[in-house]
Formats: C-alpha cells, structure tokens, sequence
C-alpha cells in the first residue's frame, strides 16, 4: 500500500516493511535507487537525522521474488512558524481584505483558517481565488467603535501556528496609489510640468470620502526633493 | 415623488451642506486632541475597551450608503443633541472633581460642546429647508445618571468622547453625501418624501 509519511528535519525516521518480519530479507529504494543496507536494522529502514534532500518515495521489496510488500512517499517539513498577517481597506467604505504568509517554507502542505470577530459577531472572511492566501470582508456597519480581531491559524501535518490582528475600523484604511501619473512638458516654459493623475480605481466613492495627493519632484542632477 | 427644487433652494443647501462640513471637520480634529487630552488628564489607558455606555448614541449603522438624506440629518440632529447634554454633564463633573485644578481640560470640553450645540443648530437648518418639521426636545430631557463613582465616570468619559469623534466622521460623510446632486431632478437624493 502506498501513502505519504510527513516528518519533521532533523527527526530520526523508521520505516517498516509493511507486515514483514524484522528479520526477513528486504532491498528498500530510495525513488527507485537501491539503499545500501548499512541503513538498515533487521527489514527496518533507518534514517537518522534526515534532511529535506531525503524527500521521495521509498519502497521495500521481499528479497528473492522482488514483490512490492510496501511504499511510502516521505516529506520531510517543518512545522509552521508563526504566520505574517496583514489587513488593509484600499476600497473603503465597501470592506478590507487580509493576507498573509509564513515566514519560512515548511516544505509540505499547509492549510490556512482565517476567523474575523466585530465584538460578538462572527464574520466571514470570502477567499479570494487570485491571489491565494487573501480574503476579503465586506463592512456590515460603519463608523463603528468596536474593534475588529483576526485569527489566522496555519496548520501543516507536523504542528499549527496562529496570529491575531486587533485594530480598529479607520486604522487599516490605506488607499491605492493614484494612477495615471502623467508629467508633461508644458509648452513655452521649460522649468515647468505639468502633472496629471486620477483617483485609484479600488477607492469606491471618491466624492464622500476624497483623497488628498502629495507630489514631490527633483530634477535628476539633484538630490534634494521640493515639495508641491 | 420628487420635485424639483428650486435653484435657490438647491444654492442653499449646496451653501449649508459646505459650512456644515466644515464645521463637522473642525469639530472632529478639536474632539481628536480633546480625546488625547482627557486620556492623558485622567490616567486611562488609550486602548482600554469601555462597554457600550447608555444613553450614548451609537455612531455605527448599518447599510449607510443606502440612507436618505432625511435619515442622515434626523440620525445626526438626534445624536447631536444627546451629545449636548452628555457633555454638559461631564464639564459639570469636571468642575466638581477638579474645581480649577484643570481649566484647560475644562476649556477644551466647553470649546467642543459649544460646536457641538452649533453644529446640532446647523443640522435642523437643514431640515427646516427641507420643510421637515424638527423633532421636539424632551422638555424634561432624560432622568439625571445615577450616581456614579469617580473612575466610572471617567470611563464614561471616555465612552462619550470616542463615540463623538466617531459621529464626527461620519457627520462629514453623511453631509457630502446629501450635498450630492441627484442627476435626474438636479436635487440631491433621499431628500424627498418616500413613495
């Protein structure tokens, strides 16, 4: 029978030949290479201290017919660190979004469970299908005093991980870029530009809720920025 | 069914709309560094979670971008006046706790219920334009709060100001959104009576 077997780096790994005895005559292969037999202890294969070039299928066949008694694909991962999380509101009033990575690879499977609380009140956070690991939430209420939390929980086959986000409706709030950002000469006046831009497509409704624009500019030869 | 306004009307409520953002957004920064102040005089904790006070208006809703614009001023002009007495109320404690200890706490609260009281003054402005009739006052107003013991009152404190610069926020949004123009009748939405 065949399955996978997830193990931590650095643990030491036994693997069995299926029902076979411990002293019966088996060959195991390493992604069909055959393991020399200093590793083995009786028909256990032994791994000691394994590390994550030691990932792949393993295999043990009975000594003298070559019948496959047993196979395994073995991940060697690690357990999640505690993940990097995220929230932000680039389409306020509508909703925020959360995103999140580890900050290291586990190097196996791992799976994400994001909950979102507004005092009492579960709310569901959609995932998106581009990117993954995002969500987005929409605003039931507005202009609210209580705060909202995050938990993300990232598990994998060897351990879990969480972290937790409180903040407050406004303090997440950051607009995309603006876009268009256009400089143009401006005729007749060559110490003069003349730049244009547009609201960010993601902020809903710029007319209740406007934006305020920075612009900073230096010629190339200078270090120094001017302010507008 | 809506009718049209008249173009002095709809100047006017354009007029009103502006000054009373305006005001909104002075009063939202004055109540921000009244909030700092009162958080730092009193020894709380900024973050400190404070439950859901009494009587306090809430300024969170629901479905707000599907308001009328009647609902907006009625919810503000309501609040408003609440926070008016509330205030009241806590200059009235500040002056019992502190006597003279803390004029300039004492300054700020008087400063921002005085904007406060000017801004509710605003709000039924503009729903005398829009001949609504006013909502009449409690003549008695609400029975005076229980006694409550120092550190409860500055909690409370607490609670009122941040719900006030909540309200704040979003008087600003509600009044843009009223001065918006409708497209078909050239007056703003929601102003009109319902179907």
């Amino acid at each position: 029978d065949s399955h996978i077997q997830y193990e931590r780096v650095g643990a030491d790994v036994t693997m069995k030949c299926g029902s076979m005895d411990w002293d019966a005559a088996v060959t195991w292969t390493a992604n069909g290479t055959d393991i020399d037999e200093s590793h083995l202890n009786g028909s256990y294969l032994i791994l000691k201290n394994v590390d994550l070039s030691q990932s792949g299928q393993y295999s043990c066949y009975e000594g003298s017919s070559w019948h496959l008694k047993y196979q395994t694909t073995l991940r060697v991962g690690t357990p999640p660190k505690e993940p990097v999380l995220m929230c932000r509101s680039n389409n306020y009033p509508k909703g925020f979004y959360c995103s999140w990575h580890l900050p290291t690879p586990t190097y196996i499977p791992n799976s994400f469970n994001i909950s979102v609380i507004h005092g009492t009140k579960d709310m569901v956070c959609e995932k998106d299908a581009v990117p993954k690991n995002r969500c987005h939430i929409r605003y039931i209420q507005l202009f609210s005093t209580v705060k909202y939390k995050v938990t993300l929980t990232v598990t994998n086959a060897l351990g879990k991980n969480f972290t937790t986000l409180t903040f407050d409706e406004f303090a997440i709030v950051k607009p995309d870029p603006p876009e268009s950002v256009v400089a143009k000469p401006v005729p007749n006046n060559p110490r003069r530009l003349e730049v244009s831009w547009q609201n960010p497509s993601s902020w809903p409704d710029p007319e209740s809720f406007p934006l305020k624009f920075f612009l900073r500019y230096r010629p190339l030869i200078l270090d120094q920025w001017q302010h507008v | 069914m809506a009718a049209a306004e008249s173009p002095s009307a709809a100047l006017r409520r354009r007029d009103l709309c502006s000054r009373g953002i305006r005001l909104a957004g002075k009063m939202r920064a004055d109540v921000a560094d009244l909030l700092d102040a009162y958080v730092e005089q009193q020894g709380l904790d900024a973050s400190a979670s404070v439950a859901a006070v009494e009587g306090v208006p809430l300024a969170a809703v629901e479905r707000w971008d599907e308001q009328t614009g009647t609902q907006r001023l009625l919810e503000n002009l309501a609040a408003y006046r609440a926070f008016r007495t509330l205030l009241a109320q806590m200059l009235e404690e500040q002056r019992e706790q502190l006597g003279e200890a803390d004029a300039g706490l004492g300054r700020a609260l008087a400063a921002v219920l005085l904007q406060v009281s000017a801004f509710a003054y605003h709000l039924e402005e503009l729903l005398r334009l829009e001949s609504r009739g006013i909502p009449g006052e409690e003549e008695d107003g609400p029975p005076p709060p229980p006694r409550l013991s120092l550190f409860e009152q500055k909690l409370r404190g607490l609670g009122v100001l941040r719900e006030l610069a909540q309200w704040a926020v979003r008087s600003v949004r509600d009044l843009r959104q009223l001065a918006k123009p409708s497209p078909a009748t050239g007056a703003a939405p929601g102003l009109a009576e319902s179907p």
